[in-house]
């Protein structure tokens, strides 16, 4: 019998070292940076650091950060879209509440500012 | 056969690779603590950061333990009982800005002591002293008259130091010596006001400093780059109290005896030198800007004026970009 040219053995190194690959590059996002801008009637309300666990209330709508991400909780919409949308981390993505006017941006954190005098 | 056992050996490399530059470039540590009477802020990339802060926040608490005011049994408050110290971390300081006495017009003076207590009162109670009670803690301020010998600080009798001014920015001289000690890849550290931006930003790019507004706080008035050093600022917004209408602010001119009489509210000086970014930017607050320059430029330091009515006046080359809020 021939010898196979690829052995089984092989495949499942190769994807282990895919996978672990993958897994380092996304582990090493760092957390950290990671901020989100919630606006209110299209202007900023607030900003916040995504690294702490917390509860943001606005009116009727819960807003929750916990493990690094953000999500809608709670809202009095009729659609509940936002609920549906999950829970966001990545620079540039977006949950809107468009009944409550309330946008939540996941923005690249602190690295805009490295310090600040006065 | 042998196109498949290089396709392994690369995907094995690739791995390394990841594996080693996340290690080495992500490393870091930051936070945020209280001390030295005010906030202190960390972030340091490389190797063990967390031992290098470890190293920096003990050389923190010596020289908040030396030269302190508000705390009990320090150097300071012994020199200001005894008139007399070999403190290094005091009389590094003296030595140092002694100069800038007569630069500042004799309006910067660290024998300021005398007059600080008096208005920290007022801080304290919002009550401007009386002015006999000015003019008698007035004439025991005269940094000239102190001597600094083989390493002792003497004053005469009467005569306090206070190093409010220059402290921060020497602390951070201090954390500079650690960093260069432990070889550390880059690091931001904050004491209250003053910010070290040292070695490489992980980005590769200049670091990015902020200005606060000094007509509100919680908002930018610009940001500028820089790629390394100390940047300090003194405002009159920082601390002040008001009464029968005249704002009192902190920053006391040792001439007169009362908070200097000036149109600016915020002065940023940039330097490669940390008590220098700090003491300077009191010193060009009370002399303003045109006889800032002359100044700024016997450092090598940059500064930023702003005055009451928003005013903004740049000397040196700082690419400062105002904020759109």
């Amino acid at each position: 019998m021939k010898k196979p040219l690829i052995k089984t053995g092989d495949i499942i190194l190769v994807a282990v070292i895919l996978v672990t690959a993958v897994l380092c590059f996304f582990s090493f996002q760092n957390p950290e940076k990671a901020q989100a801008v919630i606006y209110l009637n299209g202007e900023e309300y607030t900003r916040i650091n995504l690294s702490e666990d917390k509860e943001i209330i606005i009116d009727t709508v819960k807003i929750l950060i916990k493990n690094g991400k953000i999500q809608m909780n709670s809202s009095d919409c009729p659609d509940k879209v936002c609920i549906k949308t999950g829970a966001i981390n990545k620079n540039g993505q977006v949950i809107a509440c468009v009944p409550n006017k309330i946008v939540i941006l996941i923005v690249e954190g602190n690295d805009y500012v490295d310090g600040v005098t006065g | 056969m042998k196109k498949w056992v290089f396709v392994k050996i690369i995907s094995i490399l690739c791995l390394f690779m990841l594996i080693f530059t996340g290690c080495a470039s992500k490393e870091s540590f930051s936070g945020t603590v209280t001390g030295m009477g005010t906030v202190i802020s960390y972030k340091i990339y490389g190797k063990n950061p967390d031992v290098v802060y470890t190293q920096i926040s003990h050389m923190f608490d010596e020289i908040e333990n030396a030269c302190s005011l508000t705390k009990e049994g320090s150097k300071i408050n012994l020199l200001n009982e005894t008139g007399t110290t070999d403190n290094k971390y005091i009389t590094e300081q003296v030595e140092k800005i002694t100069p800038l006495l007569e630069k500042s017009e004799g309006k910067f003076d660290y024998t300021v002591g005398a007059l600080t207590t008096l208005w920290n009162i007022g801080f304290l109670n919002a009550k401007k002293p009386e002015h006999n009670e000015i003019e008698d803690a007035v004439k025991f301020v005269d940094g000239s008259k102190t001597m600094l010998k083989d390493g002792t600080l003497t004053l005469l009798k009467g005569q306090k130091v206070d190093l409010g001014a220059t402290a921060k920015g020497y602390a951070l001289d201090k954390a500079k010596e650690i960093l260069d000690l432990n070889k550390v890849q880059g690091a931001v550290i904050t004491v209250g006001g003053s910010v070290l931006f040292y070695g490489q930003n992980p980005s590769k790019k200049d670091w990015v400093c902020a200005v606060k507004d000094p007509f509100n706080t919680n908002k930018y008035l610009g940001t500028f780059n820089i790629k390394e050093g100390f940047v300090s600022t003194s405002g009159s917004y920082e601390r002040f109290f008001e009464e029968n209408g005249t704002k009192y602010h902190h920053i006391i001119d040792a001439t007169t005896g009362y908070p200097v009489n000036t149109d600016l509210v915020s002065v940023t000086v940039v330097c490669p030198d940390g008590l220098m970014s700090d003491a300077l930017s009191t010193v060009c607050f009370m002399v303003g800007s045109e006889k800032s320059k002359g100044i700024l430029t016997e450092y090598n330091a940059q500064g930023i004026f702003v005055t009451k009515n928003g005013e903004i006046t740049v000397v040196g080359d700082i690419d400062f970009e105002k904020t759109v809020n």
